[in-house]
C-alpha cells in the first residue's frame, strides 16, 4: 500500500511539472505574466471575460493565470497573495467588497506588482481610507467600472415603460459592491418614475439573494413568485448568468413566461431566443470587454508606458450595451458572440494607445464602433 | 394505559404524528401570519417539488453518518456528475445525462470508499481532499463542452427531469430504494450496527471496512440521482473552485439530520423527505414575510438546532460523538 501510494504521489508531482510548463517558458522567454483575479472563469459572464483575455494574452504575447475567489472576502484577498506568489507582474482584479482592497493594495505594493480593479472602483466617500491608499499607491495602476447606478435606472426605466408597476429583486450575494450599487440605481430609478408619473407609481420589493447558481437562482425565484403572485417584473441582478438562468427556468416552470418581464445585466448565451419568445424583457450587458482595458492599464504599466501616479489612478467608466429585442441581440451577437469585438491587430494597436486613447476607446466601444472597425 | 402510550411514543405512529405536527405548526405559523401568499395547495406542491432533490442527497448521507461518518465531497461530486451528464447529454440525450450522473456519482463513491477504506484516516480529511480534486476536475470538464453555453442544458427536448410528473418519479423510485435497502437487506442492519459500536460489530463478523465502502458507493449513488435532479431543475451547473461547492453538502446533510433524530421510530426516509419539506416550507414562509435570506438561513439553521435538540438529545451523562 505504502509503495502504492508513493507511485502514486509520484506521478502527481511529475504532472503538476507537465502542468507548470508556462512558468518555465516564462523564466526563459521573459514574458510578461499577468494574474487575473476573477468570482468565476467558467460562469456565463466570466467565461466570456476569460476569452476576450485569452485573445488579448495570446496578441501580445503575454501569459495569463486565472484564481477564481467565488467574491468571499477572504479569498478575494488570498487571491492577491496567491497571484503573487506565483511571480506575476502585475494582476487585475474583481472584488467583492472595496474593504478588501487594503489588503490587496497592501500586497501589490508590498511585491512591486501593479494592479487594477475591473468592474470595480472604490467609493471615496463610503471608502476614504481604501481610497485613499489607492490614490498613494504607486503599484495601483486604476479601475474599469461601469456607471452602476446608471444601469440600475435605465432597467427600470425600461421596465416601467412597459407597464410594470410592481417589480420583484433578486440579488446574488448581500453585501456586494455592484449588487448594492446596481440597487441604489432601481431605487432611484423608481423615485424618478413615482416623481414623473405620481398617479401610476411603480413599487420595487427588498432583494432576496439567490446565490450564483442556476438551482439555488431558481428555488429563490420561485420562493418570490410564490410570495408575490402580483409582481409584474423581476429584476435578476447578476451572479454571472447563472442565477438568471435558474430564474428564468423557474418562472417558465410556474407558467409565467411572457407574463412576467425579467430584466438583468448579464448577457446569456441564448438571449436571443429568450427575447423572441418573452422570456427576457431587456437586458443590459457587453460589459465583459472591461477586464480588457484593466489588463491594458497593468500591460502599459508593467512595460513602463503608463506611470503610476501617487496622486490619484486612472479610471475608465464603461458603457454598458441594452437589448431589448432580437434585432438588437442579432447585431449584438454578429460582433461580440460569434466573433470577438476586438480582432489580435486591434488588440496590438490598443496595447500602444495612450491611457487617454484607451479610455477613449473603451467609451466607444459599442456594435457601430465594431462595424466601423471592419 | 401509560404502557399503551409509552408503546404509542416509541411506535412509527408517533414519529409521523410529531413530524406531520411539526409541518402543520409552521404551515399555521406562516399562514397566519402571510394568508393571501403562502401555503396553498398550489404552492404546497412547489415547494414539495423544490425540496426532493435534497432529500434524494440526504437518502444518500443516511447511509454513512448512521455510521458516524462524513463527506464533505458531495457538493463536488454533484458539481462534477452534473457536467458529466450534461457533456454525455450532448452526444447521447437522455441516455448520457442520466448514466453520465448516475455513473459518475457511483464511480467516485467507489473512489472515496476505496480511498478511505484504504487510507485509514478519517473520513472528513479523505473527503476535503477529494472535493478539492473534484472541484478541479469539474473545471476541466466544463472546458470539453463543446455547446456555446458550457454546462447548460439548453436543450428543451431534454428537461423531463426540470418539472412533474418525471422528477417525482425519479425521486421517489430513489426513496423507495432507500427504504428496500434499508429494510429488506442487511445493510441497514449493518450500517446501524456499525454506527452503534464499530467494535462490537467487528467482533460480531461484520466486514465493517467493506460495508463502509458500501455505504460510500450507495451514497454517491443517490449523489448521482440528486445531481440529475438538480442540474434538471436549474437548466444547468456551474463550475466552482477552492471549496466554493461544499455549501450544497448542507441541504441534504439537514434531511439527513431529520433522519437520523427519527431513527428511533424507524422511519428515517419519510423524515428525511418530510424534513427537507419542511426547510423549504421555512425558507418560503420567511419569503412570503419579505424577511431578507440571510436572517431566513439563521432562523433556518436554529430551527433545524431546536428539532433536532427536542427529538434526539441524549440522557444525560451520554458520551455524544
Amino acid at each position: 500500500m505504502k509503495k502504492a501510494m508513493m507511485i502514486l504521489f509520484s506521478v502527481i508531482l511529475v504532472s503538476s511539472l507537465l502542468f507548470a510548463g508556462g512558468a518555465g517558458e516564462k523564466a526563459s522567454t521573459a514574458k510578461p505574466l499577468i494574474g487575473v483575479s476573477i468570482w468565476s472563469s467558467t460562469d456565463t459572464l466570466g467565461s466570456q471575460v476569460k476569452r476576450m483575455l485569452d485573445a488579448a494574452a495570446k496578441a501580445l504575447d503575454v501569459d495569463v493565470m486565472y484564481v477564481d475567489q467565488g467574491h468571499i472576502s477572504e479569498r478575494v484577498t488570498a487571491s492577491a497573495e496567491t497571484l503573487v506568489a506565483a511571480g506575476v507582474d502585475g494582476f487585475i482584479i474583481c472584488n467583492s467588497a472595496s474593504a478588501e482592497m487594503t489588503s490587496v493594495i497592501n500586497t501589490a505594493n508590498r511585491n512591486k506588482v501593479y494592479t487594477a480593479q475591473f468592474f470595480r472602483v472604490i467609493d471615496p466617500v463610503a471608502n476614504p481610507n481604501e481610497h485613499a491608499l489607492a490614490v498613494a499607491s504607486p503599484y495601483y495602476v486604476g479601475s474599469v467600472h461601469e456607471d452602476e447606478v446608471d444601469n440600475g435606472i435605465n432597467l427600470v426605466r425600461i421596465l416601467c415603460e412597459k407597464g410594470n408597476r410592481k417589480i420583484a429583486l433578486e440579488g446574488w450575494e448581500a453585501g456586494d459592491a455592484t449588487f448594492l450599487l446596481r440597487w441604489e440605481g432601481y431605487k432611484k430609478g423608481i423615485e424618478l418614475w413615482n416623481a414623473e408619473n405620481p398617479k401610476d407609481k411603480a413599487v420595487l420589493l427588498d432583494p432576496q439573494y439567490g446565490g450564483t447558481t442556476s438551482d439555488t437562482g431558481r428555488a429563490t425565484a420561485e420562493a418570490i413568485i410564490n410570495a408575490n403572485p402580483d409582481i409584474d417584473a423581476l429584476i435578476v441582478s447578476g451572479g454571472g448568468g447563472d442565477t438568471l438562468v435558474g430564474a428564468l427556468a423557474a418562472i417558465e416552470s410556474l407558467g409565467l413566461k411572457g407574463k412576467i418581464d425579467v430584466v438583468s445585466t448579464d448577457f446569456l448565451a441564448d438571449l436571443d431566443e429568450q427575447l423572441a419568445t418573452g422570456g427576457m424583457a431587456a437586458e443590459s450587458g457587453g460589459h465583459f470587454c472591461d477586464p480588457l482595458f484593466a489588463f491594458m492599464m497593468v500591460y502599459n504599466a508593467i512595460k513602463g508606458n503608463y506611470k503610476v501616479p501617487t496622486d490619484g489612478y486612472y479610471e475608465i467608466l464603461f458603457p454598458y450595451l441594452y437589448v431589448a429585442s432580437s434585432e438588437d441581440y442579432n447585431a449584438y451577437a454578429k460582433y461580440f458572440v460569434d466573433e470577438l469585438p476586438y480582432n489580435a491587430a486591434e488588440l496590438r494597436e490598443m496595447a500602444n494607445m495612450s491611457f487617454d486613447q484607451l479610455k477613449a476607446a473603451a467609451e466607444r466601444l459599442s456594435i457601430e464602433d465594431v462595424i466601423s472597425r471592419r | 394505559m401509560n404502557e399503551t402510550i409509552s408503546r404509542f411514543k416509541r411506535s412509527k405512529y408517533f414519529g409521523y404524528a410529531l413530524l406531520f405536527g411539526l409541518a402543520l405548526f409552521f404551515w399555521a405559523f406562516f399562514k397566519i401570519l402571510s394568508p393571501h401568499n403562502f401555503g396553498t395547495s398550489k404552492l404546497m406542491a412547489n415547494y414539495l417539488q423544490t425540496s426532493i432533490q435534497y432529500a434524494v442527497g440526504g437518502c444518500g448521507f443516511y447511509f454513512i453518518v448512521v455510521m458516524g461518518l462524513f463527506d464533505m465531497s458531495i457538493g463536488a461530486n454533484i458539481v462534477l456528475s452534473s457536467l458529466v451528464g450534461v457533456l454525455l447529454s450532448r452526444q447521447f440525450g437522455y441516455y448520457g445525462l442520466i448514466f453520465g450522473c448516475l455513473l459518475c456519482g457511483t464511480l467516485i463513491g467507489s473512489f472515496n470508499g476505496f480511498l478511505y477504506t484504504r487510507l485509514r484516516i478519517p473520513s472528513m480529511i479523505v473527503t476535503v481532499g477529494l472535493m478539492l480534486v473534484l472541484e478541479s476536475v469539474a473545471a476541466y470538464v466544463v472546458k470539453l463542452d463543446p455547446a456555446g453555453f458550457p454546462g447548460k442544458l439548453t436543450d428543451p427536448n431534454i428537461l423531463a427531469f426540470n418539472h412533474a410528473p418525471w422528477n417525482y418519479i425519479v425521486a421517489v423510485s430513489a426513496f423507495l430504494l432507500m427504504a428496500f435497502i434499508l429494510r429488506f437487506t442487511k445493510l441497514g442492519t449493518y450500517f446501524n450496527a456499525i454506527g452503534s459500536n464499530e467494535f462490537v460489530a467487528k467482533a460480531m463478523g461484520i466486514n465493517v471496512e467493506k460495508y463502509k465502502f458500501i455505504g460510500f458507493v450507495l451514497l454517491h449513488f443517490f449523489v448521482g440521482i440528486m445531481a440529475l435532479l438538480t442540474v434538471s431543475y436549474g437548466k444547468g451547473m456551474l463550475a466552482v473552485t477552492g471549496m466554493e461547492s461544499m455549501g450544497r453538502n448542507f441541504k441534504p446533510l439537514m434531511g439527513t439530520f431529520f433522519g437520523v433524530a427519527f431513527k428511533k421510530y424507524g422511519m428515517p426516509v419519510s423524515a428525511i423527505v418530510i424534513g427537507e419539506f419542511i426547510i423549504t416550507l421555512i425558507f418560503n414562509g420567511l419569503v412570503a414575510l419579505n424577511v431578507p435570506t440571510t436572517i431566513n438561513d439563521f432562523v433556518t439553521g436554529a430551527v433545524l438546532l431546536i428539532i433536532v435538540t427536542l427529538t434526539n438529545r441524549g440522557a444525560r451523562g451520554s458520551v455524544v460523538k
